[in-house]
């Protein structure tokens, strides 16, 4: 586990579900989170990742309507129990969110080698 | 070195082939060049921003997982793309790190679709990246000779899979036939989570690794006689590596099915057939 003062580097942010956001592991990182929108009121956005579960996604401003696809990608910054959106990146309106999940799985754990900044690979 | 059927002839690629120097300003005279890689080293290694830049080791050579890649792919986000006259510089993130790509433009030869193609890629897209990777004051970057948007987001989730699979197979000590030590506990599946997970990325079982023997040795000597490798003839190779016959009938069987190697003048000589 990093110490508070490991700063990401650039280009650098996990992929998780909405299981992983309550984790303490990712509590404050900027991450990226995949999942197919399920409501959206302007101020916040409800996201169902590939793990089934739900994540409350918070942003200032409507999003660009050019980005409204049924399937989306936030990079922002884990806060609390919700993510503080970034970046908005549209990921189409079909997506193999279960492969996903399986794929990010693999990420944060057996090949963190991969895939991690090296202060944030954990044992 | 076949790495998931990457395995490729740049004389052959459809990714433009030109080696994209040739067109830069300052083209390097032939005198100059490096001869040519046999291509068995031609092989097209998909993987992760980060194992690009942590590809640098101390004698100057661009190692990933140990290999000295002919080309890489990745598939990853713009963050943010400048364009000149003779080439259009991107910064790529793909949430394992950021790296720098540079695409050369040929203006006279470049057609419509070519610039047609570069003008869709913009910040925020995921674009898919073949290139070369190279090293610029103490940094690495990728010399682009080919750029794409992805056709599908599921790119992304495939391309992840493969470079963790490519990986694998590096690491993993299958390259070369030669099998480490180390690996003799992930091949009994104890402890590691994709087993336990239900998430199979290949073959972990102890016939896998029989396979990939047999398939590597068939790859390798099948163009050294017009009728390809006799049964006998891997059983010799591949038994002083404790392989059993029936395991490697088992694996040519399992070979065969797949489509990777077909039997020639009788049931027992096969050619690799990728």
């Amino acid at each position: 586990m990093a110490g508070p003062e490991a700063q990401q580097e650039p280009g650098f942010y996990p992929r998780i579900n909405a299981t992983m956001v309550k984790e303490p592991r990712y509590a404050n990182l900027i991450v990226s989170i995949v999942g197919k929108c399920i409501s959206n009121d302007g101020s916040s956005m409800m996201l169902e990742t590939g793990d089934g579960q739900q994540v409350r996604i918070v942003h200032e401003g409507a999003m660009e309507p050019g980005q409204q696809t049924a399937y989306v990608e936030i990079v922002g910054c884990v806060t609390e129990d919700f993510v503080q959106h970034f970046v908005c990146r549209p990921m189409g309106d079909e997506f193999d969110l279960e492969t996903y999940n399986e794929m990010i799985m693999l990420q944060n754990t057996k090949y963190q080698n991969i895939t991690f900044q090296d202060e944030y690979i954990t044992a | 070195m076949s790495y998931g059927g990457y395995e490729f002839n740049a004389d052959t690629t459809s990714y433009g082939g030109a080696d994209p120097m040739q067109t830069s300003p300052n083209p390097a005279s032939s005198s100059d060049k490096k001869p040519r890689k046999p291509t068995s080293d031609q092989f097209l290694l998909p993987c992760t921003i980060k194992q690009c830049l942590k590809a640098a080791s101390a004698d100057g050579q661009l190692l990933v997982d140990g290999q000295d890649p002919h080309q890489i792919k990745l598939v990853a986000c713009v963050k943010s793309k400048e364009e000149g006259e003779t080439a259009n510089t991107y910064e790529l993130e793909d949430g394992t790190g950021l790296i720098e790509v540079k695409e050369w433009i040929n203006s006279t030869s470049d057609g419509d679709h070519a610039r047609a193609r570069r003008a869709l890629i913009q910040p925020n897209c995921y674009v898919r990246v073949v290139g070369k990777l190279s090293q610029f004051g103490g940094k690495v970057n990728v010399t682009a000779w080919h750029t794409k948007l992805v056709a599908s987001p599921n790119e992304v989730t495939h391309h992840f899979l493969d470079a963790i699979w490519c990986h694998e197979n590096a690491t993993r000590g299958l390259i070369n036939g030669s099998v480490k030590s180390e690996i003799n506990g992930i091949s009994t599946g104890v402890g590691f989570g994709p087993q336990s997970s239900g998430v199979a990325l290949m073959d972990t079982s102890t016939g896998g690794g029989d396979k990939k023997h047999v398939q590597d040795y068939i790859q390798q000597f099948s163009e050294e006689t017009e009728q390809g490798v006799a049964l006998r003839d891997i059983v010799e190779a591949l038994g002083g590596k404790g392989v059993s016959e029936s395991a490697i009938r088992n694996a040519i069987q399992g070979l065969s099915s797949d489509g990777m190697i077909y039997s020639t003048i009788d049931e027992e000589t096969f050619k690799y057939a990728m």
